[in-house]
């Protein structure tokens, strides 16, 4: 069959010596940097492109590929350890993965982050193996209104996650929307919000508000009890291992969030970021006790970097066969690939099988080089957190704000990132979520593009939502949510 | 109508925010619903924003939580650190780093001034390394 032949030539290229040199080469820098709070994805592969001119072509991109989920799982490492995102799609690792650094499980759950990953990546493959052409086709059919019903779907999904309470939950959604509209208008060109900052015509970096909102926040709360607080983390090569129970709890989260990444992957436009909160927000709503989520469930780790790995892989679908980046890191990677002179599209797949191919198994190679890698590194990890946290935090704070700069290399930013830590703060104080804020935030562009385009093209009509059965779809299950949810609520609430 | 009350705050923090950047938005074109100008999602944005802010506040009333105990002493000198970073950055990362380290360190009340200097050092050591010598963050060192 044809694509058992693909699987076999990929793993010839990737199994070849010298590609498994660039791999691991690309894993280890990868996690190297993205454990550094604040620096993630986009900054570590910009500083390695270059050294990418001149290598032959399925090299560069295995090695950048690698540094791509190598610096995920380094950012996802620094969000258990520190509650500091390196980018987005490591923010959801944060809401259960802290907390169960805090009940001195850090080992466990960096171990089974890098399971996870593993395990995403392997899925995501599987589906790319079945239904690659397919998969492309689909995505092509998902016009501006179905994705504008799908970034509502998502939004909403993020926005009810919180055990809490919905209209706090909605109302962070609107608020990170709105962040998100500050800054140039691409279709008219109007500064909105921008209150005559030049510094903020290009709106707020992502980065910075992340880092702002979940690292400095975490150090203020901190600062003064981390260490009676935090449990002392057990390094033992035991506790990094899962028992029975945590096993058996963690299979059905890993395949949910699979599928959930694989889908999202394949569309051009959404990626690890979407994938990794839309799985969170599902096993959430799946779970019998949702009350254990934010507290340290281990679900909670599991689905969303099952979720981002799977995403990587599908991700590359798109980018590869259509030339459509996934996000802003796979644009980076097409960049490398036209600069090396290989042209993606429909025809690459016949054209180019071993560099198709070849990537994709890679990516699941460059996972298990990261589990094997870690095995020791874990230990190291988590004994940093026996630091005492007097002396560690003002080196976070000083990593954010390095990071905050380097953003984009502006000083102003650093202000800002102190700003939004403020704003963090006043929010944890009143008990607000804020993840659906940056999902909001996120995908706040989209959405208007989106809503736009699909207003345009049906002249003002919005029937054009309900006629698309995609669409319609989405809306009817987006409905659904809110309502049972809703209903959930209030019949919960006598009880409380 | 305590003020102790978090979702009331929090109710009220929406409802002030949604309404300003509704009104705040009304300066660019509206447009139609075939062509959204760039106030349109703004304009209904905040309104949203505002009217589930109303919402939050009815939360809050029926089932009030208080606010827990907030940490100025934290607040103030982390967000001091970073100010100073952000000042002294250009200037030199040397600098910025030590006095930054040592301003935030304060925020924990019982260390010896010996023992936040000795900590500064090491971090500003560190983060030379780090960031300017291994990943060539563009900042100056001294």
């Amino acid at each position: 069959m044809e694509l058992f032949n693909g699987l076999k030539l990929g793993w010839e290229v990737a199994s070849a010596y010298d590609s498994l040199l660039y791999c691991l080469f690309g894993v280890t820098l990868g996690m190297l940097v993205g454990v550094i709070p604040g620096i993630g994805v986009l900054a570590a592969i910009s500083l390695l492109l270059p050294l990418t001119f001149g290598m032959n072509e399925v090299h560069a991109i295995i090695m950048l590929a690698g540094v791509y989920y190598g610096t995920r799982y380094g950012g996802s490492t620094a969000s258990i350890l520190l509650n500091l995102p390196g980018d987005t799609a490591s923010a959801v690792t944060c809401l259960d993965g802290y907390p169960m650094a805090r009940q001195g499980k850090a080992a466990l759950a960096l171990f089974m982050t890098a399971i996870a990953s593993l395990f995403g990546a392997t899925f995501g493959f599987v589906v790319l193996m079945f239904s690659g052409p397919g998969i492309a086709e689909y995505a092509l059919r998902f016009g501006p209104a179905e994705y504008c019903a799908l970034m509502l779907l998502g939004l909403v999904a993020a926005a009810t996650m919180s055990s809490r309470s919905i209209s706090k939950g909605l109302a962070m959604v609107m608020l990170g929307l709105i962040l998100g509209l500050v800054g140039t208008d691409i279709t008219t060109g109007v500064q909105r919000y921008t209150f005559g900052l030049f510094n903020l015509s290009d709106g707020i970096s992502l980065i910075v508000l992340a880092m702002g909102i979940f690292g400095l926040s975490e150090v203020i709360i901190s600062a003064r009890h981390a260490d009676s607080q935090r449990r002392k983390p057990e390094i033992s090569l035991r506790s990094m291992l899962p028992n029975r129970g945590e096993m058996r709890m963690s299979i059905l989260p890993a395949f949910r969030g699979a599928a959930v990444g694989s889908f999202f992957g394949a569309l051009p436009g959404t990626g690890s970021t979407i994938a990794s909160f839309v799985s969170y927000a599902l096993e959430t709503k799946v779970s019998r006790t949702p009350d254990r989520f934010g507290n340290g469930a281990l679900e909670g780790i599991v689905a969303p970097e099952s979720a981002n790995n799977a995403a990587i892989q599908t991700a590359f679908i798109p980018t590869l066969t259509l030339g459509i980046p996934g996000d802003a890191v796979m644009a980076l990677i097409l960049g490398a690939l036209i600069i090396n002179g290989v042209t993606p599209g429909p025809l690459m797949i016949e054209n180019q099988p071993e560099i198709f191919w070849g990537v994709l198994v890679s990516l699941i190679i460059g996972n298990v080089i990261l589990l094997i890698l870690n095995v020791p590194l874990i230990r190291v990890w988590t004994s940093l957190l026996l630091i005492p946290y007097r002396y560690l935090f003002p080196l976070i704070g000083i990593c954010v704000a390095i990071g905050a700069y380097s953003a984009s290399n502006n000083v102003f930013d650093i202000y800002f990132v102190a700003g939004f830590g403020l704003a963090g703060y006043l929010m944890v104080v009143l008990g607000l979520p804020i993840a659906p804020l940056i999902l909001g935030f996120v995908l706040s562009p989209l959405l208007e593009q989106t809503l736009r385009r699909a207003l345009l093209i049906s002249g003002g009509d919005y029937g054009i939502f309900l006629r698309s059965p995609i669409s319609a779809t989405l809306l009817a299950v987006t409905a659904i949510l809110l309502v049972v949810i809703v209903v959930l609520r209030w019949r919960g609430s006598p009880a409380n | 109508m305590w003020l102790n009350n978090r979702g009331l705050l929090a109710g009220v923090f929406f409802i002030v925010v949604g309404l300003f950047v509704s009104v705040y938005g009304q300066r660019w074109n509206f447009g139609s619903f075939t062509r959204m100008g760039p106030a349109f999602l703004p304009v209904v944005l905040g309104f949203t924003l505002a009217g589930l802010g109303v919402g939050v506040v009815i939360e809050g009333l029926r089932r009030p939580e208080p606010l827990p105990a907030i940490e100025w002493r934290s607040l103030f000198f982390v967000s001091a650190g970073i100010i100073v970073f952000a000042m002294l950055a250009r200037a030199g990362l040397v600098y910025a780093t030590f006095l930054a380290a040592l301003v935030a360190s304060y925020a924990e009340p019982n260390s010896r001034l010996l023992s936040r200097v000795l900590a500064s050092v090491v971090i500003t050591g560190l983060v030379a390394l780090v960031f300017v010598k291994g990943l060539g963050v563009r900042l100056p060192l001294l």
